[in-house]
C-alpha cells in the first residue's frame, strides 16, 4: 500500500501524512427536519419538542449545546399535515456503539385561549444505515396510572389477596376521565424517563394507561464516517 | 515502498567521502519511454494523493407545486449552509452570484380543475468543505399577486440537499405564517401587508426563534436533485 502524498501547489512534495487518532474515530451526522404531525384530530395549534437521548459513548460535537428543539405552532384542516418544518443538524463522535441516539418527542397543544398543555409523547429511533430515511413516530397520550400493579407482588393470585380489590383503577374511573375531559387537562408525565430505555426509570412505564394519538414525521439523512473502516455495519 | 529514505539517500550521497555512485541497496529508478520514473508516476496518481477538502456539486429543478386555492405563483429559492467550514464556489465574478439564490417566472395553473403550478426552475451549486456539519439546505418562498395585484408571500418551506450521490426526488411542505389577530389579518389583507417573514432564508434554515410563530400548512413543492460528491471517500465518509 502506498503512502499518501500531499499535493502542495504545483510541486508534488512527498511528505508523510501522519494520521491522528481523531481521523480513525467513528462519527455520525444526522441531518434532517421534523416535517410535521398527522392525524392528531384537533382544531388547536400543535407544536413539537424534541430532546436527543443517547448513550455514554456518544459525544455531541456540533451544535455545541444540547438544549433540544421546539418547533413553530401549526394549525391544519382535518386530514392535513401540521407542518413544523424544523431543520436539525447533529454531529456525534462515537466511542461506544451502545445507546444509539433517539429522539424523545413531546407534542404540545395551544388552544384558543392561548394556553399550552401537553398533548402526546413518542420516541423515535434514528436510523442505523447511511442515506435518506423518513421516520413515522406514533405518539400516545397518558390517561392515568394503574398503581396497584406496583403494590402487587408478581405471581400472586388475585383471589387470595382481597386487599387489591379495594384499590380502584384510577384511569378507568368515570369521574377521573370526566374531570380530565371537561377541564381539558389530561394527565402528563412528570419526567421523560418512561420514554427511553437509557435512563433508570423506564421500568415504571408498566403502570401507565394511555390512548393512541397522531404521528410525527421526521426526515433524516444519516452520514457515517469510518464505519466501514472499523467494521461497523451501516455505511 | 519507502520513498522517504530514497530522498535522503540522494541528498546524502554527495556528502559521503569516497562513496560516490554507491548503491546502498536501492535500485536505480527505472526509466520508462516517456521519461517518468515509476515513483513519480505513483506520486501523480490521484488515488495516492490525500486532498485537503471535499467538494459537493449538486443541481436540481424546482418542478411544480400547489398552494391552497392559489392560481399564480412564483418561487424563490436560497441555499443556506453552515458558515465556517463551507465555501460557496462562485461560477462567475458577478456580485449577484455571491450567495446561491434565484427567482423564477410567475406561473399559472392550467385550468380550474387542477391547482398544480409548474415552474421547472433549474439551479446548480458548487461547495467546498472540510466538515459535514452545516450541510446546505434549499429554502423556498412562494409569492404571488393578491387581489390588488401586489406581490405578497404565500408560503415558505425548506429541505436539505440529499447526502447520497445520484438522483433524488423530494417534497417540500409549504406553510404560511398566520397574523396575530383577526383584525391585523384583515387590515393586512387590504393593505398588502400580510404576515411575512423578514430574512426568510435565515429564519427558516436555522430554526432559532421560531418557537412563538404560528403557521398553517398550505401546500407542497416537488424538487428533483442530482448530487455528485468529490473526495468524500478519502475523508472516510462513503
Amino acid at each position: 500500500m502506498s503512502m499518501p502524498y500531499q499535493q502542495t501547489g504545483n510541486q508534488i512534495d512527498y511528505q508523510e501524512i501522519k494520521q491522528t487518532k481523531a481521523d480513525l474515530k467513528a462519527e455520525v451526522h444526522f441531518i434532517g427536519q421534523i416535517v410535521g404531525g398527522l392525524d392528531f384530530q384537533t382544531d388547536d395549534g400543535l407544536f413539537c419538542e424534541l430532546a436527543i437521548d443517547c448513550g455514554d459513548g456518544w459525544d455531541l460535537l456540533q451544535p455545541g449545546n444540547n438544549k433540544g428543539i421546539q418547533t413553530q405552532t401549526s394549525y391544519a384542516n382535518p386530514g392535513q399535515l401540521f407542518s413544523w418544518g424544523h431543520p436539525f443538524d447533529l454531529h456525534f463522535s462515537v466511542s461506544n456503539i451502545s445507546g444509539w441516539p433517539k429522539a424523545l418527542l413531546k407534542v404540545w397543544r395551544l388552544d384558543s385561549s392561548n394556553k399550552i398543555d401537553a398533548c402526546s409523547y413518542g420516541t423515535a429511533l434514528f436510523p442505523r444505515s447511511a442515506g435518506y430515511h423518513q421516520i413515522t413516530c406514533e405518539t400516545w397520550t397518558p390517561t392515568g396510572e394503574n398503581l396497584d400493579l406496583e403494590v402487587r407482588k408478581p405471581n400472586e393470585d388475585l383471589a387470595t389477596n382481597t386487599d387489591q380489590f379495594s384499590k380502584f383503577d384510577r384511569s378507568l374511573d368515570w369521574r377521573f376521565q370526566a374531570l380530565s375531559f371537561y377541564m381539558e387537562n389530561p394527565p402528563r408525565l412528570t419526567t421523560l424517563a418512561p420514554l427511553t430505555t437509557d435512563k433508570g426509570d423506564f421500568a415504571r412505564r408498566k403502570i401507565l394507561n394511555s390512548i393512541s394519538n397522531g404521528k410525527v414525521i421526521i426526515e433524516v439523512e444519516v452520514v457515517m464516517k469510518n464505519f466501514k473502516r472499523l467494521s461497523f455495519s451501516g455505511q | 515502498m519507502n520513498t522517504r529514505n530514497y530522498k535522503k539517500d540522494i541528498s546524502d550521497q554527495g556528502s559521503v567521502k569516497g562513496q560516490t555512485n554507491q548503491n546502498f541497496g536501492y535500485s536505480q529508478p527505472q526509466q520508462f519511454q516517456d521519461g517518468i520514473s515509476r515513483i513519480q508516476e505513483e506520486m501523480m496518481d490521484p488515488r495516492n494523493i490525500q486532498p485537503d477538502s471535499m467538494f459537493l456539486n449538486f443541481s436540481g429543478v424546482l418542478e411544480c407545486g400547489e398552494c391552497e386555492d392559489e392560481e399564480s405563483l412564483r418561487i424563490e429559492y436560497a441555499v443556506k449552509y453552515g458558515g465556517d467550514d463551507w465555501t460557496y464556489l462562485k461560477t462567475s465574478n458577478n456580485a449577484d452570484d455571491a450567495e446561491p439564490s434565484g427567482i423564477s417566472q410567475l406561473s399559472t395553473s392550467r385550468n380550474l380543475h387542477s391547482r398544480n403550478i409548474v415552474w421547472n426552475f433549474p439551479f446548480e451549486c458548487n461547495f467546498q468543505t472540510k466538515n459535514i456539519f452545516g450541510w446546505p439546505q434549499v429554502v423556498v418562498r412562494l409569492s404571488g399577486p393578491d387581489f390588488m395585484g401586489r406581490s405578497v408571500a404565500k408560503g415558505y418551506g425548506s429541505v436539505h440537499v440529499p447526502t447520497q450521490p445520484g438522483y433524488h426526488e423530494r417534497v417540500i411542505r409549504i406553510f404560511k405564517p398566520l397574523p396575530i389577530s383577526g383584525f391585523t389579518g384583515f387590515l393586512g389583507y387590504l393593505l398588502g401587508n400580510t404576515a411575512e417573514l423578514k430574512n426568510f432564508d435565515k429564519v427558516i434554515s436555522s430554526g432559532e426563534g421560531r418557537e412563538v410563530t404560528r403557521v398553517k400548512s398550505v401546500g407542497y413543492v416537488k424538487v428533483k436533485f442530482h448530487v455528485t460528491l468529490v473526495n468524500f471517500d478519502k475523508f472516510g465518509y462513503l
